[in-house]
């Protein structure tokens, strides 16, 4: 009985394995890979405890820029937060 | 013993005529009817029965209305009688923000039950309410994978519930996999219905259940997949006793601040074999067939 109690639990730790769907800038970004990962550290902590994360491509760099100046006052950002998380939102674009 | 039919069609139009049933319809049209007249949208749920880790935006808030109906299942009363089970629920939820929602339920649970020699239905009608709780521990996009903590709580004239799930889920760009583990207990008045008489006795129960959902978009606003629902009864007095698994197709479409999930669970296989239920399939215990619809209206 635990052995076939344990099929979904195994599933479940594939989970573990996978990384995550927000892209993580790399040491092929060297010379902005600070900035960019300063983007995303913001991006994740003032937006996604207040609303699910959206991907970097699911916009254009024009419409991230209206969303984020919508945003702007209600995630609490500066205008140089909201540049850094703009300049990583876009950065694969 | 062979199950005979003909109650099984005499119970599912009863569900859509019966007089217990229509002050629901006077309850619920006119509200759906409210929603269809309102005009970006958020949601948290894809499939009908697994749960993923996402909450509704700060101050978001929808309307859902979840219709399950349960069926085949011979033991419903007792070993001569069985009986479908049409479980509907009302859901208000709202984003809080902080990684946190509720949500409010009234719950109408109604059975038909029959004995299988003959036509007559006799039915009962419960309802209850309940109010849930999710906290989101880990984003699905922002780390490897989502984690959620949810806790709902039922109360009813007649059983009180508790919920308690771990979900664990993945977002990909186009594909979602999501798996909760549920543990509840449950403290329930039983009717039991044999030779003419009617006996009740409170009765408790823990089941603990898995339930592993996959769903790839092929579109943004549509999706196709799969729910497997792992269901375990637990006995205090005898322990582990009785485990099945469910598993079938999970369907998601939206369109505006619409949104539907529908799922089909035939029952696949009894994974716990005993001299009691020795079959490949436990319809003495579980039902034979679990469909469920869920209506929902983002604001």
């Amino acid at each position: 009985m635990k052995r076939k109690l344990t099929v979904f639990p195994f599933l479940a730790l594939l989970l573990l394995a996978c990384s995550p769907t927000l892209y993580m800038p790399d040491s092929r970004d060297a010379n902005t890979q600070p900035l960019l990962l300063e983007g995303r550290k913001l991006y994740v902590s003032h937006c996604s405890s207040c609303h699910n994360l959206h991907l970097p491509d699911e916009y254009t760099a024009i419409t991230w820029s209206h969303n984020l100046d919508e945003m702007q006052s209600k995630a609490k950002i500066n205008d140089k937060e909201k540049l850094l998380i703009f300049n990583y939102l876009t950065s694969k674009h | 013993m062979m199950i005979n039919e003909k109650p099984l069609l005499i119970g599912i139009l009863s569900l859509l005529a019966t007089d217990v049933l229509l002050p629901m319809k006077y309850i619920f049209t006119p509200i759906l009817l409210i929603l269809l007249s309102l005009t970006a949208y958020s949601q948290d749920r894809m499939f009908a029965y697994t749960y993923q880790s996402n909450v509704l935006n700060k101050g978001d808030f929808d309307f859902e209305f979840h219709n399950t109906l349960s069926t085949g299942k011979k033991g419903a009363y007792s070993h001569y009688i069985y009986g479908q089970h049409l479980d509907q629920r009302l859901e208000y939820e709202i984003g809080l923000g902080k990684n946190v929602q509720t949500a409010f339920y009234l719950n109408s649970e109604l059975f038909n039950f029959a004995d299988t020699a003959s036509t007559d239905l006799n039915q009962e009608h419960k309802f209850s309410f309940s109010n849930e709780w999710k906290w989101k521990l880990l984003d699905p996009v922002a780390n490897r994978f989502g984690l959620a903590l949810y806790e709902e709580i039922e109360v009813g004239g007649s059983n009180w519930e508790s919920e308690t799930k771990l979900i664990i889920d993945k977002r990909w760009k186009r594909d979602i996999l999501a798996f909760n583990a549920v543990k509840k207990y449950e403290i329930e008045r039983v009717v039991r219905r044999q030779d003419n008489m009617t006996s009740s006795d409170w009765y408790r129960n823990s089941p603990v259940e898995f339930n592993l959902a996959y769903m790839h978009f092929l579109r943004p606003e549509i999706g196709i997949g799969m729910e497997m629902r792992e269901n375990n009864a637990i006995d205090q007095d005898h322990g582990w006793i009785n485990s099945v698994l469910f598993a079938g197709v999970a369907f998601h479409a939206q369109t505006g601040k619409f949104f539907i999930n529908l799922t089909a669970l035939p029952q696949l296989v009894n994974m716990h074999k005993t001299k009691a239920v020795p079959g490949n399939m436990d319809v003495d215990n579980f039902e034979k067939l679990e469909a469920s619809a869920l209506i929902g209206y983002s604001f």
